[in-house]
């Protein structure tokens, strides 16, 4: 088969996400379209996924599609280079899985769907496109997809509220994203991905410094790096589909897809180099510390995946340059786990279901920290300052402690009784054997995590650093200090909670870290110990979610909307009405008042008349000595 | 021979584009005592009007292939031969992408006003000045002279002004309409100046003659150009010479706000490209560049801030235009090729999405009766077009992607980086992101979000629009997302009239 005729094929969610919309756009058809909404979405993205999969031996061909979308901005081309086959090729599977394992139930909303649909082939477009143009415009309409979902959900409230935000933050990192393209495309006078990054070799000074700002901004909103994970929780009121795919995973894989292309622009300037590794280390911890006190597992899980990126950017800024799309490829299957393992802990029927999926996170959040050490190994060797690896490395550690804690919790939660007829029964088989599978193909991951490396790195023709076993890797772990105080310390809060539960007498809600931890009195001193520390890693992370996140952060947003609101309303006041206005009115009344005046010299008596025809003819007789002499 | 009667035949498309509305104005004059019956002359001259603009437009298409295989269609007729005037039109690349908007909008706006305007006694005459404002426009795209220009600048002037003073909405229109024609005309004043420093120094009024005169004297150049600009910008509303385009659009009756905004902003435009861009060479220009782009930062910024400090629908859409007009100069002011072109994109681009928000804008009026944002929210039940086509026009002066500005933004900011001026280029792109803020703002909390102030009328669970204002305004947001999608056929229009611009040397 033709790989245009692939390539089109894989493009036919477009058509059908248009044919969803236009469906429901007829009121009569909407309670059909109902029933129709995921299957529909299920066979289009499966038949996406599928040619994505069959591209794959083609690797490294050109598909000889060419096109002219803006005369003058040069031919869009696409090409089949493994990176981004790769990365288009994850990113369709996720969303096959996250629809085989949401089952039907949240998937009743066309608008919903149809946003799916669309977004499937603008990321595929983003990932294989050789052109900036092609590549941004692409872009933005995954971040237009994402921020009408709330709108798209209907019942969510704020929807319309939550979908500005989102938009404008996406847009705040696109804007980054332009001003660096724009900036390569003045210096290279073209909008060819490898020609315009060539040619960033030659710039200096401050083009240089805006082009990578630009970009690294960019990545980093995508990548919901704090302060900008706000936009990813936007999403966590919508369906689970929604979230975990369009939120967590597309406009995350879309930033470390782009992280990975600028990766050599960063070594270009040490000043910039420097602020980039403070960036990833600073944003990983804080992130790392939100998930760690955050109540809501899928608010936290959020945060889990943004400690990652910062992990990641950390390496890219000390020169691992396919850290990031090893990345890419690493934590889509893992973000995928968790979110739907936490899914299923919310549907679990019975004890062994909830176990079973409790452990998922656990595996999942283990494989992350794993990850994320592997990532620590390359900074290190790349330079990174001790300074921003020690705090990367308490972020790991926290991320592994969060998932075992959290693993441990959510298991120990009583299930719902057993209900629903069969064919939601079947679904809820359906469901579990997907979460299955990717939890096997995670286990699988991880034990041939070498050569599954190896083998990417031959059909992506790429050098990747080298890749440690994974004793060398729990060697490495162990020989890190500030892994063992957060792991001895999670081992003591998981200890105490299980005593507080065991003196009450019953099984404990899960609320939240260090949850009624200081409200026992404990009389063995080794318990008191324990308390007081749990108590002040649990306040003082409670307090910097009430100030950082909450006060801070949440409330310097509301605080610029503020101030924009109110500078434009004061500026209106004084400009629009006082200022311009004011003196508009002035002059007319100025003008008005000259008039009379003369108009009094012009009429009235004859003395005042004779005056001013004396006057004139002075003016005109002066007039014509100057002029006329 | 056929050259002969081919060249009769584009005359004759050329004199139809302006003649056709004016011999309806004159018509339209008539028609009272041709249909006794109010509602039916209302009609009547609602058709009239509207077979008017549908032929001034089929004039300019007409006309398409004559301009493509080289030839620039004219008209040259002794007017004052004392002063060695002629009554010259002419139809040419530059003028093109102007003219089709012109055209394009007012039989919009014509139909619309078929939806919109409540039939009166005077509802002919209301057409007639339409067609007048619109011959105004077209007169002043096609001029081939000085003195031609100036006097259709002055009819457009002239008859938009009566509309607002007869027609407008409120006890105020008379004070609005004052204030519109003093600082409007003062613009045309320093335009007025500008023409005869140039006509002097030339010799000639003909636009030819103005291009090829190029030995000016460069103190004469810097004070042309300067008066041309500034007078130019009254036109285009830019800050602070904006203050007459709030109360105007505010006070007009839709239809004519409509072509205010969408049409007659975009002569601004049209000026500048025509005379300091097309007579003067890029070194001449050079000084202009960073006052032009700076003024456009700042006309971008602060009518994006007013927009959103606003309360008035239709004046948040007003101000809208001040800061869309703020882009257009910043690209004129690049002085790229980039830069102009995407200034002229935007030109048509503005014209179709400020139509459109204005449309919408008129049908939520039309149902609730209620202008004040805080009086207004989740109508999008109610009025499921209108807010799939304001979104698509808020999505669109975001200059989000498939929609069309998202064309014109990237040439106008492509043109700003090709400049030495990194820092200006870059304020002017995250500048952008206010007028996000305040589309998003708009279409959500009229569309999404619940009132939060005061209940609303009660709507019907679906409120029906007539078709004649709800067609144009669904036509407008499909041709919002055409052109976004094949962006390719205007943009060679644009493209073909740089070849007249700072000397053509790219």
């Amino acid at each position: 088969m033709p790989l245009w005729v692939l390539g089109l094929v894989g493009l036919s969610p477009l058509p059908g996400g248009l044919l969803l919309l236009l469906l429901w756009a007829v009121p009569p058809l909407r309670r059909l379209l109902r029933r129709a909404v995921y299957p529909v979405t299920l066979a289009m993205v499966a038949l996406a996924s599928l040619c994505t999969l069959l591209l794959l031996p083609h690797g490294g061909c050109d598909p000889g599609v060419v096109l002219e979308w803006l005369p003058g901005s040069g031919l869009i081309r696409f090409g089949l280079d493994g990176t981004g086959l790769y990365a288009a090729l994850v990113t369709a599977w996720a969303a096959l899985l996250v629809l085989l394992g949401t089952g039907p139930a949240a998937h009743s909303s066309a608008p919903s769907g149809a946003l799916m649909l669309l977004a499937l082939p603008a990321a595929g477009v983003a990932f294989l496109t050789h052109h900036f143009l092609a590549r941004y415009a692409a872009l933005e309409i995954v971040a237009l997809c994402v921020a009408l979902a709330p709108l798209a959900g209907g019942r969510v409230e704020g929807g319309a509220q939550r979908s500005s935000v989102v938009y404008l933050i996406l847009r705040l990192g696109d804007a980054g994203l332009l001003a660096g393209i724009l900036i390569l495309l003045a210096a290279s006078g073209t909008l060819d991905i490898d020609a315009a990054l060539q040619s960033a070799q030659r710039l200096e000074g401050a083009r240089l410094h805006w082009a990578v700002t630009g970009f690294v901004w960019a990545a980093w909103c995508k990548l919901g790096g704090w302060p900008f994970q706000l936009w990813i929780q936007a999403g966590r009121r919508l369906p689970l589909a929604t979230h975990a795919w369009l939120y967590a995973t597309v406009v995350p894989n879309l930033g470390l897809y782009l992280l990975y292309r600028v990766t050599p622009l960063l070594l270009l300037s040490d000043p910039l180099r420097g602020a980039v590794f403070w960036l990833g280390a600073i944003g990983s911890a804080a992130a790392a510390l939100l998930a760690f006190v955050e109540t809501d597992l899928r608010s936290s899980l959020v945060h889990v995946a943004a400690a990652q990126g910062g992990v990641i950017l950390l390496s890219a800024a000390a020169g691992a340059k396919p850290a990031a799309w090893l990345g890419l490829l690493v934590l889509t299957p893992l973000r995928l786990l968790l979110f739907l393992a936490a899914d299923r802990l919310d549907n679990a029927r019975s004890p062994a279901q909830r176990r079973f999926a409790a452990g998922l996170v656990a595996l999942g959040g283990l494989a992350l920290a794993a990850f994320g050490l592997l990532n620590l190994g390359w900074a290190r060797e790349g330079g990174a300052p001790p300074g921003t690896l020690l705090l990367a490395e308490a972020a790991v550690a926290l991320v592994a402690v969060w998932s075992v804690r959290t693993g441990w919790r959510v298991a120990r939660v009583p299930s719902p009784p057993r209900q629903g007829a069969i064919a939601q029964r079947l679904y809820h088989w359906v469901q579990w054997t997907a979460l299955g599978l990717l939890g096997c193909g995670v286990v699988a991951g991880g034990v041939a995590f070498g050569p599954l490396v190896r083998h990417l790195s031959a059909a992506a023709s790429l050098a990747l650093p080298a890749v440690t076993g994974p004793l060398a890797l729990l060697r490495d772990a162990l020989a890190i200090p500030v892994l063992w105080v957060f792991l001895l310390l999670g081992a003591a809060a998981g200890r105490l909670q299980g005593h507080l539960a065991r003196s009450r007498g019953g099984s404990e809600r899960v609320v939240g870290p260090g949850a009624g931890l200081a409200q026992e009195t404990q009389t063995d001193t080794y318990n008191r110990v324990v308390v007081a520390g749990t108590w002040i890693v649990a306040h003082a992370a409670r307090f910097t979610r009430r100030f950082a996140e909450q006060r801070i952060l949440e409330g310097t947003v509301r605080g610029i909307a503020r101030l924009v609101t109110w500078g434009g309303r004061s500026l209106y006041r004084a400009v629009e009405q006082k200022g311009l206005e004011g003196l508009l009115w002035r002059a007319v009344q100025g003008v008005l008042a000259l008039s009379q005046e003369a108009c009094g010299w012009h009429t009235g008596r004859l003395r005042r008349n004779l005056l001013w025809v004396a006057a004139g003819l002075a003016v005109a007789i002066a007039a014509l000595v100057f002029y006329g002499g | 021979m056929d050259l002969v009667r081919a060249s009769r035949l584009h005359t004759m498309w050329l004199l139809i584009v302006p003649g056709a509305p004016l011999a309806a104005a004159l018509v339209l004059i008539l028609v009272r005592s041709l249909a006794p019956r109010v509602a039916s002359a209302a009609r009547l001259a609602g058709w009239i009007a509207g077979f008017a603009a549908v032929l001034s437009l089929a004039g300019i298409l007409a006309l398409l292939p004559a301009l493509e295989g080289g030839d620039v269609p004219s008209f040259n007729l002794e007017w004052i031969p004392a002063a060695g005037v002629q009554f010259s039109l002419r139809f040419d690349w530059l003028g093109l992408p102007f003219l089709v908007t012109q055209a394009g909008v007012t039989l919009l706006a014509v139909i619309y006003a078929w939806g919109y305007h409540h039939a009166d006694e005077r509802t002919p005459f209301f057409y007639a000045f339409l067609m007048l404002f619109a011959v105004g426009m077209s007169g002043t795209i096609l001029a081939g002279d000085v003195f031609v220009f100036y006097v259709f600048w002055e009819l457009m002037l002239v008859a938009s002004c009566t509309l607002i003073a007869v027609w407008g909405e409120g006890e105020r229109r008379g004070a609005v309409a004052l204030k519109y024609f003093i600082f409007t005309h003062l613009g045309s004043l320093l335009v007025l100046v500008g023409l005869i420093l140039l006509y002097s120094a030339t010799g000639s009024a003909s636009f030819a003659a103005l291009q090829a005169g190029a030995g000016l004297d460069s103190g004469l150049v810097q004070m042309a150009a300067a008066l041309l600009i500034v007078g130019f910008c009254v036109k285009m509303a830019v800050f602070p010479l904006h203050l007459w385009l709030p109360d105007a659009h505010t006070v007009a009756p839709m239809p004519v706000t409509i072509m205010l905004a969408a049409a007659m902003l975009s002569m601004g435009a049209y000026g500048i490209l025509r005379f300091p861009l097309s007579i003067l060479t890029a070194a001449q220009m050079a000084p202009f560049a960073v006052p032009m782009m700076v003024a456009g930062i700042v006309s971008e910024l602060y009518g994006a801030l007013m927009a959103l400090a606003e309360q008035d629908i239709k004046r948040i859409i007003a101000y809208s235009s001040v800061s869309q007009m703020g882009y257009v100069l910043f690209g004129l002011g690049t002085l790229t090729y980039s830069g102009i072109a995407g200034a002229t994109l935007h030109v048509v681009y503005h014209a179709i999405v400020k139509a459109l928000l204005f449309m919408c804008i008129g049908l939520v009026i039309r149902a609730t009766g209620r202008r004040r944002i805080t009086e207004l929210g989740g109508l999008g039940k109610a009025m499921p077009l209108a807010a799939v086509c304001a979104s698509v026009g808020a999505l669109a002066i975001s200059g989000a992607p498939p929609f069309c500005i998202f064309a014109s933004e990237w040439m106008i900011f492509a043109g700003g980086f090709h400049t030495p001026y990194v820092g200006l280029s870059a304020l002017s792109l995250f500048g952008s992101l206010l007028t996000v803020g305040y589309a998003l703002w708009f279409a959500g909390r009229l569309f999404f979000a619940g009132p939060t102030e005061a209940a609303l009328p009660a709507l019907p669970a679906r409120f029906r629009s007539p078709w004649a204002m709800a067609g144009p305004t669904a036509f407008l947001a499909v041709l919002a997302l055409v052109e976004g999608l094949f962006p390719a056929p205007i943009f060679h229009w644009v493209v073909a009239e740089l070849a007249s611009i700072l000397g053509g040397n790219w």
